[in-house]
Order: structure tokens, then C-alpha cells, then sequence
């Protein structure tokens, strides 16, 4: 079996298994966890308080004012690359087929070259924030193994995918298997480590919330 | 244009004594405005020969003696190959030998039976 | 074309076709331009040929639906793609020759010890290995039989069309015949193929002629098919490639994109990993090929193309499991397994932590009640 036919065959078959299975081990597993038992008397009512949780999902998007002069730029830095990477993934042709393929229904993507144009930007923007996390003392004291991996599979999905449409590089269909087998590689990793933050940090914001506002403060 | 100047180069070797050399036409990426400029670039010369053998083609020399442009055209006149060829004369144009034999026995055969009436 | 005077000059069998000098020199110029060699090579192509006695060549046809050989033969110019005819002593072939039976057999026999360790063997098809062999027989002979016989005096074999070089339908899944390309039957000789289903005649025809001429093999791919004319993918010469590249992709057959001449893309063409010539050559002598008549690549000189999913579907669509069968079902189940399993492992970790958040609470507790 050639190369190509691997990547997008049984390698990506036990790729999503293991991607779905380990995004919902992790979830259940952290769903079911105990919240430690607020015996306070509540001073909000079931409803505000619930409500008070997911408005802290909207707060905590942006930051305090107190603090944008000090974090605006790794901010806008962040949700860049984020808007990057979900037009990229979201809005490109293939991609779309690829994605209505597994769902059963596509919908309107963006030219190509626009998307050659952010994945490049987005590609930037990673390299940036690499610079940020090496050359900073403090990021770099607090950096582990899941931080560069979880850097570097993200990029190397990002590069190979750029070398493949733009077929830079090596015949394409060696070009496409390393994308694919890289995305292989990424849904793999994903359950395990701090990329679940696209399935946490909404329900984390949103449970602080709702226990916040049970107390009576906002956030 | 770059083919010009090769054509000169190609040119000079064979008015020194060196062998013809061909240049395909098809294997050079050529926009047909490219072509138009060869072509009034070289211009036509004094000679015009049609072959007609498995379709028409047309064996000029351009205006710039040595310089000849072959196209061959199949039986429904799709082009199948264009060359210029940097030569005395095409080898296309001669007879060739053994044909030359087959018809001289033929023509004398046909003396023959005119003689016999 | 199959008479018995295998020892007359291409020349004179050209003659006597009515082909002079000149109108061979031209298919010849033609030929070597399609094949991007030196001009030059037109006139010496010609006459080298011209003075040489008709190589023989062998076709053999096995498991295959003899669409090559209508490639071969049904060309649009006759005069200039059946000159093959008059340049090789095509001297077994059992659809166009006249014999039959054992006359055909035993001339077939006779060529191959009058010519051996020169002859060309041409073979399209797949050899089937099921059953014995059984599958294809001819002449009390299985196909297995026949190729490996005739291989022997061969100076070199080339498998036209996908089945013969890759195995092609009868070898795609099932395969219930145990059908195999020739090069898993022949190791020991020089092998070209020149895949497609059917091959673009032009391609056919300029190999042979070239091997033929130079007893040379071409430059080959990792395939074994010609460089030449195999160098390229259908989306690297693409005209349609302009709209890939600004993604204008036609969504559904004659909508307003595909009236327009937007990429196929998103309609399952197969032209960024298939390599051939149709986007150059093209067919019917240069009239148009698959994507400018408006269907998508099949990618069929690819080994396996018939297992790569559907044709219609785009490239980057997942290819799982048998071409035909709906993916999102395939999905579901692959995620409902996974989910289950995710999910008993996420209460079971849920468990274990939950013990020690009780544990560390209690812990708490007992501290506060120490500590006072």
C-alpha cells in the first residue's frame, strides 16, 4: 500500500477512533468530577446564577481594561491565529469535501488564494508566538513537552498543507500524505493534551461562572 | 527572442561547415503571438514546396537563407509536427534511393509496352 | 499486415501500402516530437527503420475487454497510427488475425523460434491464477502458461493498458479470479508499461516505435511507464488549473459552474495524483479529453484507481472501505464505538478521581479536626 493510501486509509480510520474516544474519555472523566460542596447559603437564585455561567464565557474573551495595555498584543496575537486556523480548516474547498464526506452536508467555502494568503499569515503568527515562549523567561521556565508538541503538530499540519497546494516540494501525492498523516498525528495527540482546551474552555469559564455567581460576584 | 538567437548560433556552425541541426517548434512553450513573431521575424524566402504524403505540409525557406519552416499536417490538417530546420535543403525534399530504383524499373517497363503499341 | 513474408523490409511493406519515404519520415518526425526527442531523430527513425526487416511482435491478450487494441486500431487518422502496422510483423494477434485455431497457435509458435530472444511481446490483460488458471484458457492453455512460454524469447514485453501493467479491474476487490499484473508473472526481462484504460493510441504507438527502433528501453518511472509521456500529472498541465487554483470548483454536473469550466475538482476528478498525457496528447488525435468534456480524471493508468473510492467523490473525501459504501454510516459506527469505549473509560477515571477527591477531603477534614 502506497504511502498516500495508508495516510488516508487505516491510518486516518484508527486516527479518528482514537480521537473520538480519548475527547470523550476526557470529557466524561472531567464531567463527573466532584464540586466541592458550597455550604454558604446561595445569593443567587438557580437561574441568575446559571445564567451568571455563561455570561462569564462572553467576560472572560476579553480582557480587563486594566490589563489590555500589558496583554493586548498576545491577545490579538492569539485570536489571530485561532480565526486563521478555523478559516483555514472551515472555508477551503478540499477541506470542505473532505468534512462533508464524514458529516453528510458541505456548505460555501472562500477562494483559494485567500486562503493561501491567511495560512501564511497564520504560519507567521505561530512562528511568533514560538519566538515569544523561547526568548521569555518566565513562559519558557513554565513550558513542558505538551507546549512544543502541541506547537509543532499544529505547524507541521499548517506546512505541509501549504506545500501541498501550492505542490512545493516533491510530487504531490507524496505531499499530501504528509499532510494527511501529520492530521493523523493531531487527532492522536489532541485528547491528551492541552489542545483540549477547544472542549474545555468553554465549559471551565462557565462552571467558574456559575459558582461565582452563586456567591454574589461577578466576573 | 531567445530562439532567434539560437537560430543564429545554429546558423554560423553551418555556414563554418557544421552539421544541419532542427529546432521543434512544439517542444518550446509558444504563445500565438509568439508565433506571429517568429514568423514575421524570419519572413519568406524564395522557396515554397508542398508535400502532399499523408496529408499536406509545407517546407519553406524563410527569408533568411539556411532557415527553413517545416509543418506537417495529417490527412483531416491537424498539425503533427513544426520545425525549423537549419540546413542547405530539408532531407524530406530529396527522392530517396531505393525509390528512385523502383521508379526508373516501373518507367522502363512502361517504355517498354509503349513501343510494343 | 500478419502475412508470412516476415522477411521483407519495413520499406517495401510500406510501398506496397502506398507510403512513400517522405510520408514515413513525417509519422516518424511526428512521433519523435510527441515523445520530446531530438528532431533530428524523425529522418533517422525513418530510414534506419525503413531498411530493416519488420521486427516481430507478439500480442498476447488475456483477461482483459480488448478496449486497448480498439485504441490501437480505431484511430482517427488511420493512415498515420496503422502505420505501426506496416513498420512491425505483427505476426500473433487473436483479434485481427485471420487464423484460427491450431493455424493460429502454430504460427504464433513459429514466430516465437524463428524470432527468438528479438521479438516483441505485447500483452494486455491480466493473467488470473484462480481456479488453476482456469479463468482464461486458450488452446487447452492457461494465460499464466502462455506468458511465461512466450516471455522466454522475448527482448522485451510491454503490458499495454492498466490491467496488463497493474492488474486493473479484474484485480481490483474482490478479485475474484486472482488476477495479477504480468510483472508479478515475469521478472526476468525488461518490462514497460504503458498503463490507461484504455492508453491514448499516440502513447502506444511511440513507445513501440521508439523501442523498436533504438532496442532501447525509455527512461521509466517507478511504474515502469515511459517518463515521456507518464512525467506529468493530468492537474500539472491541466487547463482548468486556473480555477483550482482561485477555488471555483463546479459543484454538481451542468450547473453554472460546469458550464463555465470550473475545476472538477469538488466532482471527484483524480487529475492531481494521475500521471499521463491525456491533458497534452489528449484523444480522438488531439480532440478533447475527460476534463474538457466535462467529467473529472478517473485516474485510470494509477495502480488500484478502480479501490480508490468513488469517482465522484473529491479527492480529500475520506476513502474507506469499499468504493459505493456510504462513509457517514461507516462513521457513525466507528464513532459510536469509540464513544462507548470513551465513554466507560472517562466513568471509570471519573471514579478513580472522585475516590481521591473524597480521600483528599476527608484528609482535610481530618487535619482541621487535628490542627484544631
Amino acid at each position: 500500500m502506497d504511502l498516500l493510501s495508508f495516510a488516508r486509509g487505516p491510518a486516518l480510520k484508527v486516527a479518528l477512533t482514537i480521537f473520538c474516544l480519548g475527547v470523550v474519555w476526557r470529557i466524561v472523566g472531567f464531567a463527573l468530577l466532584r464540586i466541592r460542596l458550597d455550604r454558604s447559603p446561595a445569593r443567587a437564585s438557580v437561574p441568575k446564577f446559571l445564567a451568571g455561567g455563561l455570561l462569564t464565557i462572553g467576560t472572560r474573551s476579553w480582557p480587563h481594561p486594566e490589563f489590555i495595555a500589558r496583554t493586548g498584543a498576545g491577545e490579538a496575537i492569539g485570536y489571530s491565529y485561532h480565526m486563521g486556523l478555523f478559516v483555514i480548516v472551515l472555508l477551503f474547498g478540499p477541506h470542505i469535501a473532505f468534512l462533508g464526506s464524514l458529516f453528510g452536508f458541505t456548505w460555501p467555502g472562500l477562494p483559494s488564494s485567500l486562503i493561501t494568503v491567511i495560512s501564511v499569515l497564520t504560519v507567521t503568527l505561530f512562528l511568533a508566538v514560538l519566538f515569544r515562549r523561547v526568548t521569555n523567561p518566565v513562559i519558557r521556565m513554565l513550558s513542558n513537552f505538551d507546549d512544543y508538541f502541541s506547537w509543532f503538530i499544529t505547524m507541521a499540519v499548517m506546512a505541509t498543507g501549504i506545500a501541498a497546494t501550492a505542490h512545493l516540494g516533491g510530487p504531490y501525492q507524496t505531499l499530501l500524505a504528509h499532510h494527511i498523516l501529520s492530521v493523523d498525528v493531531l487527532l492522536v495527540w489532541f485528547p491528551f493534551g492541552k489542545l483540549m482546551h477547544a472542549f474545555y474552555i468553554f465549559p471551565s469559564r462557565a462552571i467558574n461562572g456559575a459558582i461565582l455567581a452563586r456567591k454574589g460576584a461577578t466576573s | 527572442m531567445a530562439i532567434l538567437a539560437e537560430l543564429v548560433g545554429l546558423l554560423e556552425r553551418l555556414a563554418s561547415g557544421d552539421l544541419p541541426a532542427t529546432i521543434d517548434l512544439r517542444s518550446l512553450p509558444m504563445s500565438p503571438q509568439d508565433r506571429i513573431a517568429l514568423q514575421s521575424a524570419l519572413g519568406d524566402g524564395e522557396v515554397q514546396a508542398t508535400l502532399d504524403a499523408q496529408g499536406l505540409s509545407s517546407i519553406r525557406e524563410t527569408r533568411v537563407p539556411g532557415l527553413w519552416w517545416v509543418e506537417h499536417r495529417d490527412p483531416r490538417g491537424e498539425i503533427i509536427a513544426e520545425s525549423i530546420e537549419v540546413t542547405r535543403i530539408p532531407q524530406i525534399l530529396m527522392s530517396a534511393l531505393d525509390e528512385i530504383g523502383a521508379g526508373a524499373a516501373a518507367l522502363r517497363a512502361q517504355i517498354a509496352n509503349t513501343h510494343v503499341a | 499486415m500478419l502475412h508470412t513474408d516476415a522477411h521483407i523490409t519495413v520499406g517495401e511493406m510500406l510501398r506496397r501500402h502506398g507510403i512513400s519515404r517522405r510520408g514515413f519520415i513525417k509519422f516518424c518526425t511526428a512521433t519523435a516530437s510527441a515523445m520530446a526527442l531530438p528532431p533530428e531523430m524523425g529522418v533517422a527513425m525513418a530510414d534506419q527503420l525503413r531498411g530493416a526487416v519488420r521486427p516481430s511482435v507478439i500480442y498476447l491478450s488475456f483477461q482483459e475487454c480488448t478496449g486497448c487494441l480498439e485504441s490501437l486500431t480505431r484511430s482517427f487518422a488511420p493512415t498515420i497510427e496503422s502505420l505501426i502496422f506496416n513498420v512491425i510483423s505483427l505476426d500473433y494477434d487473436d483479434t485481427l488475425m485471420a487464423a484460427a485455431g491450431g493455424a493460429a497457435e502454430s504460427a504464433r509458435d513459429k514466430a516465437m523460434h524463428d524470432n527468438f530472444g528479438k521479438y516483441v511481446l505485447v500483452v494486455d490483460g491480466s493473467v488470473p491464477t484462480g481456479a488453476g488458471g482456469g479463468y482464461c484458457m486458450a488452446g487447452g492453455r492457461s494465460a499464466e502458461d502462455i506468458l511465461r512460454e512466450a516471455a522466454k524469447g522475448a527482448a522485451a514485453i510491454v503490458c499495454v493498458g492498466t490491467c496488463a501493467a497493474f492488474g486493473g479491474i479484474p484485480f481490483a476487490d474482490p478479485n475474484p479470479t486472482q488476477a495479477w499484473p504480468v510483472t508479478a508473472i515475469v521478472g526476468d526481462k525488461p518490462i514497460i508499461n504503458v498503463s490507461g484504460c484504455p492508453p491514448i493510441p499516440e502513447v502506444i504507438t511511440g513507445t513501440l516505435l521508439q523501442f523498436v527502433t533504438t532496442g532501447k528501453v525509455p527512461d521509466l518511472d517507478e511504474h515502469l511507464r515511459p517518463k515521456v509521456f507518464f512525467g506529468n500529472t493530468i492537474h500539472d498541465r491541466c487547463y482548468r488549473r486556473p480555477f483550482y487554483d482561485q477555488g471555483k470548483f463546479a459543484k454538481t454536473f451542468d450547473d453554472e459552474g460546469a458550464r463555465n469550466g470550473w475545476c472538477l475538482y469538488e466532482l471527484g476528478c483524480k487529475g492531481p495524483t494521475t500521471y499521463n498525457a491525456c491533458a497534452t496528447i489528449k484523444w480522438n488525435g488531439g480532440t478533447s479529453f475527460p476534463i474538457e468534456s466535462g467529467h473529472g480524471c478517473l485516474g485510470c493508468s494509477e495502480p488500484g484507481f478502480w479501490d480508490q473510492g468513488s469517482f465522484y467523490a473529491a479527492q480529500s473525501a475520506a476513502a474507506w472501505g469499499k468504493a459505493g459504501e456510504a462513509v457517514p454510516r461507516k462513521v457513525m459506527e466507528v464513532a459510536a464505538a469509540a464513544v462507548v469505549t470513551g465513554g466507560a473509560l472517562g466513568v471509570g477515571s471519573a471514579g478513580v478521581s472522585r475516590m481521591r477527591q473524597r480521600r483528599s477531603e476527608q484528609d482535610a477534614i481530618d487535619r482541621k479536626s487535628d490542627g484544631g
